[in-house]
């Protein structure tokens, strides 16, 4: 590409991080457009740093790439100081490789990671030129698409998108470019049309293709497709060969520091526990592990290739990968040569995990981290996590003799059932590993205090997980029982090692009202974005009062969506997708949870017939021992 | 040993900053396979120093960088060598940085950050907007010539203090040429000032001063800079380029 730039050298000038918006990185796809008959353009909803570290998006783009007829570009949130001067100055939304309008493409695909992006969504929508509502858009705008995580209750958010993309990005890009090819050739295009037959494709979701009805009570009664031919269930899209699948070991290079600024190589998909909050390991089943051939010749290649200096593997439960020690050995051996560091993903703390870890970090400086999510074995039963008192102590006990002193716990507050005990367990559970490094650490031995930090974040209840019927509580409550754990902590015999952090309540409240919330929520999006919300996941620019305004003035009620607890028998907004786990499954858990009838198995010791093994592979189809 | 760099910096990749442009050239040190040395310890780090920071949106054609390469690497032919070093770089780089030569440097010589006492650059209005540039020289030169001082305020990080930028001019000259795109006529400033880390001036702090003398809105009149080349002194006190005579 020549030096083009779709900015002038003066806004470049003024803005913070120009290299944000130049393009251009090494290993980013150059294309003669003249060459391709599809122009995709796909969008991370929040800044170039952010959007960059984002490893779904580098997939995709390496996937789509590889269709010499289709040509994949970039685009991220520009930041509020080039927001500012594109508005004033009226220039368009571009991409970032052919620095060319965003309108000029065939498809804007924007993957929505997190709630708090949602207000991106319009700003991209917005500055481009594109109308903010699928139903006011025109002939020759983009198609514009949703996926990504988020995508698993797409209601909030429907009215904003084209079509949705539900599951893995792997399997159904080449019909919906088939389609849009040949209805371009022999003249049957229209926005329409096209939608009324991506329709039919597998995982394909159009919004504007659905009634929805509601009852008296502001719960869905009924959501039914407008036609005969289009599907009543949308089913979750799954690549079951993930070994053969796209991978990037070419990934693009940014030129500034981002977030994920390292080489990053996905293990395996999908987690074999349930942890009964967890969204992710119910929406990622069945768990599909790589080949370790596949990631030993991935791995040098992304290095030759990159030249990071350092790599990090990505995965939900990296202890669960099969054969994670030959892996890891072999890992170890070529980042010495190559002097590469390895970041190790938060690994079960046992024997070996310790060992891997005393060789690629500096055991004075890191720390060891624990999730055990809830502080009793109690509440650990209800929500499925299968660590144990036992682990902890094993671990800690490890680790302090090998050097380490510090510990990191994460921590959920509100989960299901939880009482007052349940909390005031995690600074007690703390100071128990506390008093431990005492005891086995002899006085003249230590580096100083031992320095356990705690961490706690507010339950959510997501959907698609057993505990997407739970009931939420209001920011109050969630202060109060942080509060407490507090207090508990300062009355503990080695409170002095101990210290604690928790995530704001705010916040948590409006993710709990977009992940369960329906159609009905896109006008309060609209409106908060329209009184300036912007970039909500970042907290300088965060207002809750703005959204508790919107809310208000759009009749949106936070106790009804967040606070509520639901029936099994409510019908919930994102019920019309099939993920392949089934409802029933997901009651079965809630009730066993909730009667504290016991945890459930994780998929490698025994299937639970959760319903995925009818994707046809992964952990599902593995040979279990007899025991 | 030690090997330094020159390279050069155009295009959209000028908007790079300092930090990133070391990163960038970590990573394509590593792509290249350059037998360059690395630190010790958890986070080893490759043994490389820039000569001196180049501002984000300048261009330039003589930026230098000094690596340290492992001191088991030998050779018999030093220029076939650096021809093999410049060549692995280069077949590596993206659009707009370019190896333009390598030289390596004698034991017990200053590293190139230590060693820069003067930079030159070319500087030019980005709206062409002198009317009659022989006239407009003249004028320049006059200030440039005379013996009276140009005292400018400088401020760095820590404090403010005036300075008189005369000495710090080691060459001055203007020129008339023409703009690549356009083909019209481009009024043109050469010159050369004190670099390094005792005394830096920006050619913006002198341009700024100019301005200030013939009354011209600085507003008005944006510059475009581009640095050409770095120097050093000698033994004997000449200037050199950061590249030019390292053997002796
Ligand atoms: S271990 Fe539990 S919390 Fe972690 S990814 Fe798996 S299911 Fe989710
Ligand atoms: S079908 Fe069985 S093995 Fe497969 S994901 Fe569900 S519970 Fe696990």
């Amino acid at each position: 590409m020549g030096n083009k730039l779709a900015l002038s050298d003066d806004i470049l000038m003024r803005v913070e991080k120009p290299a944000r918006y130049i393009g251009n990185e090494r290993n980013a796809t150059i294309k003669d457009l003249s060459s391709v008959k599809i122009r995709f353009a796909m969008c991370f909803p929040d800044v170039y740093e952010i959007g960059m570290s984002n490893i779904g998006i580098q997939i995709l783009y390496e996937m789509m790439n590889r269709r010499p007829d289709v040509y994949c570009e970039r685009v991220y949130s520009p930041w509020p100081d080039l927001d500012k001067i594109m508005r004033d100055e009226n220039i368009p939304l571009f991409s970032l490789e052919t620095q060319s309008p965003i309108k000029d493409f065939d498809f804007l695909g924007i993957t929505l990671q997190y709630e708090m992006c949602y207000s991106n969504i319009l700003q991209i929508l917005d500055l481009s030129g594109i109308a903010l509502r699928s139903s006011d858009r025109n002939e020759d705008d983009p198609i514009v698409m949703a996926g990504g995580a988020c995508t698993y209750n797409p209601e909030p958010v429907a009215a904003f998108f084209d079509l949705i993309y539900i599951g893995e990005g792997e399997t159904s890009f080449d019909p919906l470019f088939d389609i849009y090819n040949k209805m371009k050739e022999d003249g049957t295009y229209s926005r329409v049309a096209y939608l009324r037959e991506a329709s039919k494709v597998p995982g394909i979701y159009v919004p504007s293709l659905y009634d929805v009805t509601y009852n008296e009570d502001g719960t869905v009664k009924s959501f039914e497709p407008k036609y005969e031919d289009v599907p009543k269930t949308i089913r979750k899209q799954v690549i079951t060969d993930l070994s053969n699948g796209p991978y990037p070991t070419k990934p693009i290079i940014p030129y500034i520091q981002v977030t994920q600024d390292r080489a990053v190589l996905e293990i395996q998909r999908g987690c074999i526990r349930g942890c009964r909050f967890c969204q992710a390991g119910m929406t990622y089943r069945p768990n599909r592990e790589k080949d370790i051939e596949t990631l030993k010749k991935q791995a040098i290649e992304i290095l030759d290739n990159t030249g990071f200096d350092e790599i990090s593997l990505s995965s939900l439960s990296s202890s669960d990968y099969e054969k994670l020690p030959e892996f890891l050995d072999f890992l170890i051996e070529e980042c010495e040569k190559r002097h590469v560091n390895i970041s190790l993903p938060s690994l079960r703390i046992d024997a070996f995990s310790l060992s891997v870890m005393s060789k690629v970090q500096d055991v004075k400086k890191s720390s060891i981290t624990f999730a055990p999510e809830a502080g009793s074995q109690r509440l650990r039963d209800v929500i499925n996590k299968g660590l144990t008192v036992e682990d902890i102590m094993n671990g800690s006990r490890q680790a302090f003799l090998g050097g380490w002193n510090k510990v990191k716990f994460y921590f959920m507050l509100g989960l299901p059932t939880e009482t007052d005990e349940d909390v005031k367990a995690i600074p007690e559970l703390s100071d128990s590993v506390a008093m431990l490094y005492y005891d086995t650490i002899p006085k003249e031995e230590r580096h100083g205090r031992c320095n356990i930090n705690i961490s706690t974040s507010f339950f959510v209840p997501k959907p698609f997980t057993p505990f997407q019927w739970a009931g939420m509580f209001p920011p109050e409550e969630y202060l109060r029982k942080a509060h407490l754990l507090k207090d508990t902590m300062r009355a503990q015999l080695n409170q002095k090692s101990l210290s604690y952090q928790y995530h704001e309540a705010d916040v948590t409240i409006l993710e709990g009202v977009f992940a369960r919330g329906d159609r009905k929520l896109s006008d309060a999006i609209e409106y908060a974005y329209k009184h300036g919300a912007l970039f909500d996941a970042w907290s300088e620019f965060f207002s809750y009062e703005r959204w508790l305004d919107a809310f208000e003035k759009c009749n949106i009620s936070i106790p009804f969506y967040a606070y509520r607890e639901r029936t099994v028998e409510e019908k919930l907004p994102w019920d019309f997708i099939d993920i392949g786990v089934s409802r029933r499954f997901l009651e079965n858990e809630w009730k066993k949870a909730t009667e504290e009838r016991g945890i459930t198995n994780n998929c490698r010791d025994k299937c639970s017939g959760c319903g995925c093994a009818t994707y046809g592979g992964g952990v599902c189809f593995k040979e279990r021992g007899v025991d | 040993m030690r090997v330094r760099l020159k390279f050069s910096k155009h295009g959209p990749i000028r908007f790079i900053g300092h930090l990133d442009t070391l990163r960038y050239f970590q990573k394509a040190i590593a792509r290249a396979k350059v037998p360059v040395k690395y630190s010790e310890g958890f986070h080893p780090h490759q043994l490389l120093s820039f000569a001196m920071p180049l501002s984000v949106g300048v261009e330039s054609d003589g930026e230098y960088l000094d690596m340290e390469l492992l001191s088991s690497v030998s050779f018999d032919d030093e220029k076939r060598f650096l021809d093999g070093i410049i060549k692995d770089l280069n077949d590596t780089m993206d659009e707009g940085i370019k190896i333009l030569s390598a030289k390596v440097v004698p034991e017990g010589k200053k590293n190139a950050m230590a060693s820069v006492s003067a930079a030159s650059y070319q500087v030019w209005y980005k709206n062409h907007k002198v009317e009659d540039p022989d006239e407009f020289s003249e004028k320049i030169m006059e200030i440039i010539n005379s013996n009276e001082p140009i005292i400018v305020t400088k401020k760095t990080k820590k404090s403010e203090k005036e300075i008189d930028l005369k000495p710090h001019i080691l060459t001055f000259s203007c020129g008339v040429s023409t703009f690549d795109e356009t083909m019209e006529l481009r009024f043109d400033y050469f010159m050369m000032l004190s670099a390094g880390s005792e005394n830096n001036i920006k050619p913006q702090l002198l341009m700024d001063a100019i301005h200030k003398r013939l009354g011209m809105d600085p507003e008005e009149y944006p510059i475009v800079i581009r640095r050409n080349d770095l120097f050093m002194t000698d033994d004997e006190g000449a200037i050199v380029p950061l590249i030019n005579d390292l053997s002796e």
